[in-house]
């Protein structure tokens, strides 16, 4: 067993090596030198300008003024020069779904095919090709990547081994994307999610995509079935009212992922559910959104996260269906008011989470298809919803920088510019302070050191 | 049943002009012009110097000299200049392997572990998740195209619906890579490739690689099987125990859905059992006889070269990676000598016979340092080394590769009305063919995917 430990810890470690950059295994000590007009510490707000940031083996060495580095490096080292740009760490999405793009479909599909969530797109994704699906993730971690994100966090919908697979795959160099952590499949009651399934199949099919539960010893198992399936992180969804998962068995199933020093994610919406989360001892709560302030204080106090996700806000649903559904106006005047509803209860909840001290970060819950726009294009949206809920800019770049690394626990290697992390860098034109909209035109992604994109090449 | 043979044919279309370029939905008429040096056809030789193509919308709609074709550019087309670079239509692969890529063991693994061919991968990639195997199929289907592989044909190894799913994400952009035609599961007797299993399981592994023919209505419903998963290409393995009955069944099935049907046949008695069943083309037929050659010609069945093992492939592969015993590569020399020598000898027989030939790779090996495009063009030149001359070897790989596949309309030459599938290299590819190891520009579909020339 000791032995055995010991070869996983140093395959573990070959693979980070390889995944941080082929380059690396080329010539021994690869070095970069990027330059920029700024670079935004998000963790105090403060700029350096104009800044440097030196690059080895895929890590940052140091970080300083241009003067100060450029004595380090020996002539002609590689520079990559991004003129007045503004350099900031890697973007963290804590919360998506690369495994699945749900396409609204006309309101008469709703009402014929009641079969449960994200009709028909999720039952579809379930019963297709799972090769299939597994291309869907390649294209939609690259395009995540081009945006900025370097590192995501899945939380399910990507069957028994998707998310875990396409992570595998990006760590070797064979399709592009982020770093992701994966949680194989969701853990919940019977009922979430998918209904009303021809019964000769029901049982075969859920299988695909959950871990359906009801007591003890069921919700160990399946975070065992996950872990068999080397996955980063379990992800529990909690029904509305508590149903189907109390108390005991969520405590139950965070002591066993705890057991294998895996952090747990919890969607939770309603009170009750969020109730059950914190006195479980859960890692971070996903959505959140009828969180009491009472219970953001015993969040705040536990430690626990709070992952905001600002993915209906600002009118979405309206954007991703307008330019491929009619709506008749009746209903169309529904969506408006739920909308407004929407967005006064989004203002509402960014402020007493700011005011409450709970540690947040920040999640696109991204599974929708944009019509015309990338995935991570349509990630990014959740920047601009942030803010028009009044999250100060600042606090934006925080939750999906340093808070994300702090709740994913990989604080020691993403989320910030310094020695010792990764290079996962982004960088944009203007000031992100001043136009959080900037976060949506990020113009250079670096990755473990490799550049992913630089539109600034001319500088 | 014949409004859905209406509409699938239109849904079809569709797809087409959807993979003929996310551009054309951008700017309606794209229009983009490239000059180069020189234009080798292949189906010539004549070299057409200057030269220029015209491409709409992702196909070719005029070749010519650049002052003739300038003459009908439209205003804002994109023009690309490759300087003297040679242009050559895509290359393509018509026997590959996408989603198995083996790593030769060392001698002892092959020894212990009997469990068939290609020992252990094969067995792995089968029993390991096909997710993982996708992921490995999107990467050897990008490293082919980046070699200038703009269709290949994937004939089998792909567990049930790798190659076929692989195909579609390539033409909904979802990732980059070469023309797909896929074949899903080989039609195999039972006892090839894969034996000594754990009978518990034995049933399941083999169904998710394999169609197992057991008598002429098996064959039959294998073929549906495949068809099932919307294949381009029916794949056959036969051996001393597969049948003529069995493997005219086969064919007549996959004909009855305009499908071909490819069979893997060395030894003269399956390439004869291939013949005689009406094979449309036999893959490797190492073994054939003069007679065989003659009936295959004037059957009009293709001959699918796979010059794989040619030039010590196989010590090449593993020596970066396994220690070799003296005596483990004193007998891959010897076998590697006769083989050549067999080869050099099945080259001369077939360019005398006038049967009409094509080159695969067979590729599904893991050559260290190499990507699996680069080590898929280094194997079709084996053809060269064999005594294949440049020209041929060319054309094997373009305008007859895309007679065997039935995409003679499609692709396989520089005219108009294919689709704009270029590769350039930078020197003169007849003098010396391993220019085509070095391929500068890659265009598919009227897209770039490569182009190291773009300094000039």
């Amino acid at each position: 067993m000791d032995l055995n430990r010991r070869i996983l810890l140093l395959v573990a470690s070959l693979f980070t090596l390889f995944s941080s950059g082929q380059v690396a295994a080329q010539t021994p000590a690869s070095v970069t030198l990027i330059k920029a007009g700024r670079l935004l510490d998000p963790r105090t707000g403060n700029v350096l300008a104009p800044a440097a940031v030196l690059i080895e083996d895929g890590k940052i060495k140091e970080v300083g003024a241009p003067s100060q580095l450029q004595a380090h490096v020996r002539a002609g080292v590689k520079t990559i020069d991004l003129g007045g740009a503004t350099l900031l760490p890697g973007l963290i999405d804590s919360h998506t779904h690369l495994l699945l793009d749900v396409i609204v479909p006309p309101e008469e599909e709703y009402e014929r095919r009641n079969n449960g969530d994200f009709v028909p797109d999720q039952l579809l994704a379930i019963v297709e090709s799972p090769s299939k699906r597994a291309f869907l993730g390649a294209q939609l971690a690259r395009e995540d990547l081009e945006s900025g994100f370097t590192t995501v966090r899945n939380l399910g919908h990507s069957g028994i081994d998707g998310d875990a697979a396409l992570r595998d795959a990006i760590n070797v160099g064979r399709v592009s994307g982020p770093r992701v952590l994966a949680a194989g499949r969701k853990i919940t009651a019977l009922g979430n999610y998918v209904q009303s399934l021809n019964p000769a199949l029901a049982e075969s099919i859920l299988r695909q995509e959950f871990l359906n539960v009801s007591n003890l010893e069921e919700g160990r198992r399946a975070v065992d079935a996950n872990l068999f399936y080397d996955v980063d992180v379990i992800k529990v969804t909690l029904d509305d009212e508590g149903v189907g998962i109390d108390t005991p068995v969520m405590s139950a199933i965070v002591e066993e992922t705890h057991r294998a020093h895996k952090k747990i994610a919890t969607h939770a919406v309603g009170q009750r559910a969020i109730q059950i989360a914190i006195d479980a001892g859960v890692d971070s709560i996903e959505h959140g959104n009828n969180v009491t302030d009472d219970q953001l204080k015993m969040m705040r106090d536990k430690g626990i996260f709070f992952d905001i996700t600002p993915t209906f806000w600002s009118g979405f649903y309206l954007k991703i269906t307008e330019p491929s559904i009619v709506f008749p106006p009746a209903i169309k005047a529904q969506l408006a008011a739920a909308d407004e509803r929407r967005n006064k209860m989004a203002a509402d909840l960014v402020q007493r989470i700011l005011k409450s001290g709970v540690k947040f970060a920040a999640g696109s819950d991204m599974g929708f298809f944009y019509p015309g726009k990338t995935k991570g294009q349509a990630s990014a949206t959740m920047f601009p919803h942030l803010h028009d809920a009044g999250m100060p800019p600042l606090d934006i770049l925080r939750a999906v920088t340093v808070n994300a690394a702090e709740m994913l626990g990989w604080q020691d290697r993403i989320g910030a510019i310094e020695p010792g992390k990764f290079a996962d860098l982004v960088a944009v034109s203007g000031d992100p302070l001043g136009d959080i909209t900037e976060l949506e035109r990020v113009r250079f992604v670096m990755k473990g050191g490799q550049v992913v994109r630089n539109d600034l090449a001319s500088h | 049943m014949n409004a859905n043979r209406i509409l699938l044919p239109l849904v079809a279309s569709l797809f087409t002009l959807f993979s003929s370029g996310q551009v054309a939905a951008q700017a309606s008429a794209s229009v983009t012009l490239v000059k180069a040096g020189r234009l080798l056809d292949p189906r010539t030789g004549n070299v057409l110097s200057p030269a220029a193509v015209l491409i709409e919308e992702g196909k070719i709609k005029e070749v010519g000299a650049p002052a003739k074709v300038q003459a009908h550019l439209p205003v804002g087309a994109k023009t690309i200049d490759l300087g003297s670079a040679t242009l050559l239509p895509g290359l393509i692969d018509s026997h590959t392997h996408l989603l198995l890529d083996v790593v030769v063991p060392p001698e002892e693994e092959s020894k212990r572990h009997e469990n068939g061919i290609f020992v252990p991968p094969l067995v792995l990639a089968i029993v390991e998740s096909p997710i993982k195997r996708a992921f490995l199929g999107a990467q050897n289907a990008r490293e082919d195209l980046e070699s200038g592989l703009t269709t290949v044909r994937n004939l089998g190894h792909s567990g049930i619906d790798g190659d076929t799913e692989l195909r579609d994400a390539i033409n909904a952009g979802r990732v980059p890579g070469p023309r797909i035609l896929a074949s899903a599961r080989k039609l195999i007797t039972r006892g090839e490739y894969v034996q000594n299993l754990n009978p518990a399981l034995a049933e399941s592994i083999l169904k998710q690689e394999f169609l197992l023919i057991d008598g002429p209505e098996s064959a039959r419903q294998a073929v549906r099987q495949n068809v099932f998963q919307n294949v381009d290409v029916i794949k056959v393995s036969a051996d001393e125990n597969l049948t003529v009955p069995e493997l005219a069944a086969a064919v007549e099935e996959a004909h009855r859905s305009h499908l071909r049907l490819a069979v893997h046949a060395i030894d003269k008695n399956a390439i004869q059992t291939a013949i005689d069943s009406g094979a449309d083309s036999i893959e490797h037929g190492n073994e054939a006889t003069d007679e065989q050659l003659k009936q295959m010609r004037d059957k009009g069945i293709f001959l699918d070269l796979t010059p794989t093992a040619y030039n010590h492939f196989f010590l090449k592969i593993m020596e970066p990676s396994v220690v070799l015993s003296p005596a483990w590569r004193s007998t891959h020399a010897i076998a590697d000598a006769r083989h050549d020598q067999l080869y050099d000898q099945l080259v001369q027989r077939v360019l005398k016979s006038g049967v009409k030939f094509a080159g695969g790779t067979d590729m599904c090996w893991f050559w260290p340092g190499k990507t699996c495009g680069q080590a898929t063009v280094i194997t079709l030149l084996n053809l060269h080394a064999a005594g294949v001359p440049a020209l041929d070897v060319i054309r094997a790989i373009t305008t007859n590769a895309a007679e065997m596949l039935g995409w003679q309309d499609k692709i396989g030459a520089i005219e108009p009305g294919k689709f704009a599938d270029l590769v350039a290299v930078s020197g003169d590819p007849i003098a010396d063919i391993t220019e085509l190891e070095r391929v500068r520009f890659v265009m598919k579909d009227g897209q770039v995917v490569r182009n190291d020339l773009a300094s000039h």
